[in-house]
């Protein structure tokens, strides 16, 4: 039998709405509500980017450029995700996929109830237009 | 465009705004139902420096298990110097639909040896503004990128040695696991692999007629020929048929297929060999067919040995020859012509027979007529 995997993205948009600059993760709190399907072993992993692979969120006045470090400086955010709601546990995201869970193992049919996936946004204190942003938060099952 | 001056000093507004919303109205897309399944992940693929690979065998399976069309991204991972190659792209999936994407690796000279991860990546896509979630599902392989090299090539030959057009598939035997390594449907592959052991296989009209494992070291050039017999048998066996009224063997009736896969032959000779004790007894051509078409027929043939049966073991076994060349052969079938008792000689065996089923024609003629007698006499009565 070969491997199977499946997600489920049940949140198509995510608004972090009005938030301060220079903010910390925990001061911006979202969450997705995600859902995986396997019949063997896997890995739920998971980045962001401007749509098109590039480390951005775009916007019609400028870009903030993604900071993978969680340590946003001027003109940067930073995005925290985790397959849980703790912030602790959470993995700062890059432009190539980062794993957010433990190793996930097989499920039912109707899957891994993990539902909501907690994200924190972090942008710098100076350089970002006051703007509504356009980006995507990717989320992925892979076999492990 | 008005300059804002954004800052902390400022009192109205001191807070910069950040709308991360998803203000337009939402896609008609629904999130999620989106797998992939396949055998990519499976493979543990070993390669030497300058070699690319396909096969049929290699690949992934993208399913839209939403209400919706998706839009769907394929990217791959891979190390400098090597390329995943796939049959499709970029692609949209409508609701249900699924898609199968051939996977191709192509090694350049200039990959630098070592053990590496592969991955291939189907993304769904969304558009419009906001911070838009979108779902990904992904397989990985393992690379090994050999330094070493060595050469193959596999050929395809039918009975005469002939060059055919046949699908020749390579696999590298890795753990007891067969790993896609060439295909071709030329009847012909050369291919650069890397040392270690292999195994070849030719197929015609989907089955497999030809296989060799063979092992290759560094720096060799091996060639392999796989002959392929296009034409073979099929549910050969012996039925030994017995008089009823003394048990005894009165004829064996020898059934098979022949299985033609390839092209007509002109002529085409089914000989059966006959053993006694494992000694050669006789040779009888029980079928000629002018022409063998391409074609699955089935066939039997009732045998008597020339000199009648003995209490004795006998061997049946059918050989096919095409054009006078042998092509075929079955596996021998043996019968104990003392299990069920012996006939007399041959010669009389026939007579025996329709002896056999004349007499039982005869006695039931006799029984229906004397029992219709009896109820006539007992209606009369």
């Amino acid at each position: 039998m070969q491997f199977y995997g499946e997600i489920n993205v049940n949140t198509a948009t995510v608004d972090f709405g009005t938030i301060a600059l220079g903010s910390a993760f925990a001061d911006n709190a979202e969450t997705a509500d995600v859902k995986n399907i396997a019949n063997g072993n896997y890995n739920e992993t998971a980045k962001t980017d401007d749509g098109s692979g590039d480390g951005k969120w775009l916007s019609a006045a400028a870009n903030v450029t993604l900071n993978t470090a969680g340590t946003p400086g001027a003109g940067e955010f930073s995005l925290a995700i985790d397959d849980t709601t703790t912030l602790a546990s959470s993995v700062n995201m890059s432009t190539a996929y980062q794993a957010i869970n433990s190793a996930g193992v097989q499920t039912g049919e109707a899957g891994y109830p993990g539902g909501n996936h907690g994200l924190w946004l972090a942008v710098g204190a100076e350089g970002i237009e006051a703007a509504e942003y356009t980006g995507t938060i990717y989320f992925q099952i892979v076999n492990a | 465009m008005a300059k804002l001056r954004w800052g902390r000093a400022l009192t109205v507004p001191l807070i910069f705004i950040v709308l991360f919303s998803f203000l337009l109205t939402p896609l008609p897309v629904k999130a999620g139902g989106l797998a992939m399944s396949g055998s990519f992940y499976r493979q543990k693929f070993e390669l030497p420096q300058g070699v690319n690979i396909s096969s049929p065998g290699i690949y992934v399976v993208i399913f839209n298990n939403g209400g919706d069309a998706l839009k769907i991204n394929m990217t791959t991972e891979a190390p400098m110097g090597v390329k995943l190659a796939l049959s499709e792209e970029d692609f949209v999936l409508t609701a249900g639909e699924q898609k199968k994407v051939m996977v191709g690796v192509n090694v350049t000279e200039d990959a630098v040896p070592g053990e590496y991860a592969l991955k291939i990546s189907a993304e769904a896509q969304r558009e419009g503004a906001g911070i838009k979630i979108v779902g990904s599902v992904a397989q990985t392989a393992t690379l090994t990128i050999i330094g070493e090299t060595a050469s193959v090539e596999v050929t395809a030959v039918n009975p005469s040695g002939e060059p055919m057009p046949a699908v020749v598939r390579l696999y590298k035997l890795v753990d007891s696991e067969k790993a896609d390594f060439g295909y071709s449907e030329t009847g012909s592959l050369k291919i650069k692999v890397s040392p270690g052991k292999y195994l070849a296989e030719a197929y015609v009209g989907g089955k497999k007629l030809a296989e060799e494992t063979f092992d290759i070291a560094a720096d060799e050039e091996k060639t392999i020929i796989l002959t392929v017999k296009t034409v073979c048998f099929e549910g050969f066996g012996i039925v030994p048929n017995y008089y009823t009224e003394t048990g005894k063997l009165a004829f064996v009736q020898v059934v098979y297929t022949i299985n033609n896969l390839y092209q007509t032959y002109p002529e085409a000779e089914v000989v059966l060999k006959v053993t006694l004790d494992g000694t050669p007894l006789e040779e009888t051509t029980v079928a000629t067919l002018t022409p063998l078409e391409k074609v699955r027929v089935g066939l039997k043939y009732n045998y008597i040995p020339a000199g009648g049966w003995v209490d004795r073991t006998y061997g049946f076994m059918l050989q096919l020859n095409l054009e006078g060349e042998p092509c075929a052969t079955t596996l021998e079938e043996q019968l104990n012509a003392s299990g069920g008792g012996v006939a007399g000689a041959a010669s009389h065996s026939r007579y025996y027979i329709i002896g056999g089923v004349a007499a039982a024609i005869v006695a039931s003629g006799v029984y229906l007529l004397i029992r219709r007698r009896r109820k006539t006499k007992a209606s009369s009565a």
